[in-house]
């Protein structure tokens, strides 16, 4: 067997300019591919940083380790180490946010609060959230960003359902179906109030549509649920109602001729049942974000959980990303009742 | 929030260019070498008179400017700064065709290690303080596969 040997030298101070990164095979793909463009973008100061590529945005956390890693490289002379590590980063893939925090909300007379804070334009947000190009389209028409004068604002939820109202109007008296649906083509025709644009109308098509991109074609779940919360929200969110009497004040909700299908369970993660063949509007953005106290919570609202219904209310707080029959034994008691699984408190 | 762009050129230079060799046994095709030992390498915080006599003699320090490491454009910017002083710290042997690496410290020390493929790959990123006019301020330098690791405690030699 052939043995080699090389000196091996080290500087006397390391280069602490340097760091390594733990490179998943998607990564890795990313790197080699020459038209992703891959940035880091630096954190809020309680957050980690986040790295971008087109699609996909990953957090990096920096785990530290006792081994002592030299980078060397080879020379005429042997091996110089100039870097001494003792610590790597880690990228885990994560939903990138948008920084919605600060932007104007329109309201549905069209008002909006103008604030002396300078409001940056869409693409100024997209660039400075931490979130990749391609994920940023997609949650900001969820979001109901819009662009207005050059600044990014929030549709309100009451101003997206007039424009999805008088859309759905138009596509029934139209008879024009929900695929290829163009914004141009709707602002001409919509009997919109004088200050909607033809970015707002974008914003609510894209919203709802399957593509997110035009021409769009309507995804009519997501019309149907957006109807479910609001109605739910509006009528049960003080006082509990019959499931029968909230399924006709849903239907009765859409335009006239719009035919559409409705399922209570299209509203999983929006309501409780309080009592049998009743139903009430839970906001989950008010319920605790620690693990114990959430279902402590829960169990106060409805003593018995269906598992299915319960499980949007615990995705958040499974932060350990545990199988969640094993994560709900942690808190609760379930049982097996034919097929569904029943959770109930200890 | 500030960003900046992880510049992946020299990575596409050296997975497009043959002249690259792949089958190295410790080394990555761009030359570099990682080497894990346990604990802390207690080295000289600085060079002093001991050190400096024997420079000439016995090769114990070197001059580096880590030539050929860095991109083209980013080695005209560290070039301005001064050469590195490298300590020797021993010597590391290899065998063709096996895994079993050999660090000899000081001709003191034997610690005997293997070479282990690395799962995830790591890449090694530089960080520069100085903006570029295109923007880019972090460079990914090479992708690192394996590494020579050395777990047990030293023997004499």
């Amino acid at each position: 067997m052939f043995t080699m040997s090389k000196n091996m030298y080290s500087w006397v101070t390391f280069d602490e300019s340097f760091k390594v990164i733990e490179i998943t095979p998607e990564l890795l793909r990313a790197f080699n591919d020459q038209s992703e463009s891959i940035t880091i973008k630096s954190p809020e100061p309680e957050d980690y940083p986040v790295l971008c590529t087109n699609n996909n945005s990953y957090q990096l956390r920096r785990n530290n380790h006792s081994n002592c890693m030299l980078v060397c490289h080879s020379t005429t002379q042997g091996l110089i180490s100039f870097c001494g590590l003792n610590s790597q980063l880690e990228a885990k893939l994560v939903q990138g946010k948008i920084l919605t925090q600060g932007l104007p909300i329109v309201h549905e007379n069209g008002d909006w609060q103008v604030t002396s804070k300078k409001i940056p334009s869409v693409g100024s947000l997209a660039r400075r959230s931490p979130i990749s190009e391609g994920e940023f389209w997609h949650s900001w028409h969820d979001l109901k960003g819009c662009e207005i004068e050059g600044q990014a604002v929030i549709l309100s939820d009451s101003l997206v359902s007039v424009i999805l109202h008088n859309i759905l109007g138009v596509i029934v008296r139209d008879r024009m179906g929900m695929k290829s649906l163009a914004s141009i083509e709707l602002y001409n025709t919509v009997d919109r109030l004088q200050f909607v644009t033809i970015e707002m109308i974008e914003t609510v098509l894209l919203k709802f549509s399957q593509n997110y991109e035009e021409p769009c074609t309507l995804n009519e779940r997501k019309i149907s649920q957006w109807y479910g919360i609001n109605v739910l929200r509006n009528i049960a969110r003080y006082k509990s109602i019959n499931v029968e009497e909230f399924l006709i004040a849903w239907k009765s909700e859409f335009p006239a001729f719009y035919e559409v299908e409705i399922d209570i369970e299209q509203l999983l993660g929006y309501f409780v049942r309080p009592s049998a063949g009743k139903i009430r509007y839970l906001d989950k953005s008010k319920l605790s974000s620690d693990a114990a106290t959430r279902f402590q919570e829960l169990f106060r609202l409805q003593s018995e959980w269906n598992l299915k219904e319960m499980t949007p209310y615990l995705k958040d707080v499974n932060n350990r990303n545990l199988k969640l029959e094993n994560f709900v034994m942690k808190f609760a008691k379930r049982r097996k009742v034919g097929e569904q699984i029943i959770v109930t408190s200890r | 929030m500030p960003s900046v762009k992880i510049d992946c050129s020299q990575l596409h230079k050296i997975l497009s260019n043959s002249e690259y060799p792949q089958d190295s046994v410790i080394a990555t095709p761009h030359g570099l070498v990682v080497v894990e030992i346990q604990g802390v390498l207690n080295l000289p915080t600085e060079v002093t008179s001991k050190l400096n006599e024997e420079r000439t003699d016995s090769k114990t320090i070197i001059e580096d400017n880590l030539s050929g490491v860095l991109p083209d454009e980013l080695s005209q910017q560290e070039k301005g700064q001064a050469d590195r002083m490298a300590i020797k710290i021993g010597e590391l042997q290899f065998s063709e065709g096996s895994d079993q690496v050999t660090l000899l410290v000081n001709n003191t020390q034997r610690l005997n290690g293997t070479v282990e493929k690395l799962n995830p790959p790591l890449g090694l990123l530089k960080f520069t303080n100085s903006v570029h006019e295109s923007g880019k301020q972090v460079h990914l330098i090479d992708i690192i596969e394996k590494k020579c690791v050395f777990k047990t405690r030293p023997l004499p030699v």
